[in-house]
């Protein structure tokens, strides 16, 4: 997914085939869904979100002038979608895959954990990674994943250097700690 | 003490990373796309088709009467009383060669009427067409 394919695509939706912007959704379609979840910690939400992201991404393609990525721009418009989206909520209702429980079925699962490995792995990251306050996990899988820098990541969020990096300690801290518990102190000796 | 702390932060940072070396990103949902392209579609066709005039509307029917009207001399005048006036004016010039000039409009007006008709009708069933299609773009913009 080079920003040069990016752009021959943008092109081609600016100039009328906006049947090429399909070919750009099934780019990033899956690492805009993640990030999205990574922040309303809710899959019909990040599906809502993401494809509103999508949506005004499609319908500002003009102000895109190809400075930066096309992903970059398209993850900042799924993070102030995803923040906006949990700004908007008005109650704060517990769901069925509350932490709470999230953490509990983790400690029956840690019971198991010599039957699974590479798999489990996987699965403790994820649920760890959703215990995150809101867009802390973003920056942690745009760093760690994505292997994005500071400054990509700023351009991405809209936040500033310092307040990153903030995020991004804090998240490390927030998701060792997570991954301690869900783990009960075995993650050391399994990694 | 703050070295000591760097290494333990390098180490959490290692073990992160190796974590995330087998972290795969989640599938979005079938739906998100097509419904996606559902709203980009209803939105791409709810958009107006731009016509851009290439004469202002205001200048157009000074342009057509001014068009008309020289059209109408044309016809009135005789081309040698043009090329009397040219003469008289002298120019200073020895490429234009006036004395041709009458000659060049007879034999075009000799080859216009030599044309066959069906070119007349072609041009004009062409001129209709792009009427016709200017007539229904505006339409389909009201």
């Amino acid at each position: 997914m080079s920003n040069s394919n990016d752009i021959k695509l943008i092109k081609l939706v600016k100039a009328g085939d906006v049947g090429s912007y399909a070919q750009l959704i099934d780019n990033y379609q899956h690492m805009a869904f993640t990030l999205a979840h990574s922040i309303v910690k809710n899959k019909e939400e990040a599906e809502e979100v993401t494809q509103d992201a999508f949506f005004k991404a499609y319908k500002a393609l003009g102000k895109f002038k190809g400075d930066a990525e096309f992903s970059t721009w398209l993850y900042r418009i799924v993070y102030n979608a995803a923040i906006s989206k949990i700004r908007s909520r008005k109650t704060e209702t517990t769901s069925i895959e509350s932490p709470e429980v999230e953490r509990q079925n983790a400690f029956n699962f840690a019971d198991n954990l010599n039957r699974l490995e590479q798999q489990e792995r996987k699965v403790f990251l994820k649920k760890a990674l959703k215990n995150l306050k809101e867009d802390d996990a973003f920056i942690i899988i745009l760093y760690y994943y994505k292997e994005q820098s500071i400054e990509e990541i700023v351009q991405a969020t809209g936040l500033s250097k310092s307040n990153v990096k903030i995020k991004l300690h804090r998240g490390r801290k927030q998701l060792q700690t997570e991954l301690e518990q869900l783990l009960k102190g075995e993650l050391k000796s399994f990694i | 003490m703050t070295d000591k702390r760097k290494h333990t932060e390098d180490i959490d940072d290692q073990i992160i990373k190796d974590l995330f070396n087998g972290y795969s990103v989640e599938q979005a949902p079938d739906s998100l796309k097509s419904n996606t392209m559902d709203k980009v579609f209803k939105d791409w066709t709810a958009q107006k088709v731009e016509y851009k005039p290439l004469i202002n509307n205001s200048n157009r029917w000074w342009i057509l009467g001014s068009f008309a009207a020289l059209l109408a001399i044309s016809f009135l005048v005789d081309a040698t009383v043009i090329i009397d006036y040219w003469n008289e004016l002298k120019p200073d010039t020895t490429f234009i060669n006036m004395d041709s000039f009458n000659k060049q409009l007879g034999d075009m007006a000799l080859a216009l009427k030599n044309l066959p008709s069906i070119v007349y009708f072609t041009v004009i069933g062409l001129f209709a067409l792009l009427g016709i299609d200017r007539f229904f773009n505006r339409l389909a913009n009201i």
